[in-house]
């Protein structure tokens, strides 16, 4: 940090002169999970198109989603070097996500007769204005 | 360095205009500004969790409607967007790093790219938007193309779940703007402020949010 004082401000720099600096910073290993992340969405649509799946092909999507979102919360989001109480903070949200499903769902999964027979439906509405439940 | 010499505590070095009176140290004003934003961000998981609550719920009582309804989004744009904004991630996380080391000019280019590819994603969006409004794929049109009344379900939460994105990707970018100015004033210390911290890990988020929301309306109902 020798040079360091002899920069015009003074601050505490790194010890390159500000004009012999590169023009991007380390690009690993960003880069490296950005191409990652590429080949995991590259995946994802070839599963959403993979006919042996069927309509749960988009359960494989959403599980590829949950690895590239671990991978952009932990490089891009810095949570790899951050304080564990960021992780808590984060991890508040995703719990009461999982509450607001899991209660949602509880109560449409548990009503009586075949899943959406107690519920007015879209055709129902169309046919009889005055059906409900 | 006009700063009040008041020492700083831990070993009298120069304490920088950025540290706030409330704070002990740099490194404790950083670890606030980042919790704050992720209980911030924690809320946002909720506000955007409605909708993908909804959106289960009506995926599960009709999924039939739901796939047909799905596979008429246009998933080229849709991919398309997926990867300008996980480009845009890429080069806000260098940003970040770039401020982290003081380097000026690289967080400019880097937040500016960012900016440049938000614009691009938001251009994209608009001219899907058009080309929906086009095909009537609203659920208030006379004209709706689908059979299925669960259809106008899905595409109700398909103009509000990518709007919401939307309008968060407008935040993003007003906040970038922000910080490109000011970097360009010098008006802060990139190194003693959070600034650019903050606002990487807020568009962090929102790259997150369309990671989810991707396959939800665009990649759903495409294997048949």
């Amino acid at each position: 940090m020798s040079r360091a004082t002899q920069s015009e401000s003074g601050r505490n720099k790194p010890s390159h002169d500000v004009d012999r600096r590169p023009i991007l910073p380390p690009l690993m290993p960003e880069l490296g999970v950005f191409l990652a992340l590429f080949a995991l969405a590259a995946l994802s649509v070839l599963v959403a198109f993979w006919s042996a799946l069927g309509g749960l092909a988009i359960l494989a999507c959403l599980a590829i989603a949950f690895v590239m979102a671990a991978l952009v919360m932990t490089f891009f989001m810095h949570l790899r070097s951050a304080m564990s109480v960021m992780m808590l903070a984060g991890l508040a949200g995703v719990v009461w996500l999982a509450i607001l499903f899991g209660l949602t769902m509880a109560d449409y999964l548990t009503r009586p007769g075949d899943l959406g027979a107690s519920i007015q439906t879209p055709i129902e509405a169309e046919t009889d204005p005055e059906a409900a439940n | 360095m006009t700063d009040a010499a008041s020492p700083s505590a831990a070993g009298g070095a120069v304490q920088s205009p950025a540290l706030a009176s409330h704070f002990h140290d740099l490194r404790q004003q950083h670890a606030a500004a980042d919790l704050g934003l992720w209980i911030f961000l924690a809320t946002e998981v909720l506000f955007f969790g409605g909708l993908f609550a909804a959106y289960l719920v009506y995926a599960v009582l009709y999924p039939d409607g739901f796939l047909e309804a799905a596979a008429e989004t246009e998933i080229v744009i849709g991919t398309i967007n997926t990867a300008l904004l996980l480009s845009s991630g890429l080069t806000a996380a260098l940003a970040v790093k770039a401020a982290g080391a003081d380097m000026r000019r690289s967080v400019m280019v880097l937040v500016a790219v960012t900016i440049g590819l938000g614009v691009v994603f938001l251009g994209a969006k608009g001219y899907e938007y058009w080309l929906d409004l086009e095909h009537h794929l609203y659920p208030t049109s006379p004209a709706f193309p689908l059979a299925a009344p669960p259809a106008k379900l899905f595409w109700s939460l398909y103009w509000t779940m990518a709007g919401l994105h939307a309008i968060h990707i407008l935040v993003g970018l007003g906040t970038w703007g922000v910080i490109l100015f000011q970097t360009w004033r010098r008006s802060f210390s990139l190194t003693d402020n959070s600034r650019v911290r903050i606002a990487g890990l807020y568009w962090g988020f929102v790259d997150l949010m369309w990671l989810f929301i991707w396959p939800l309306l665009y990649l759903m109902g495409r294997a048949t």
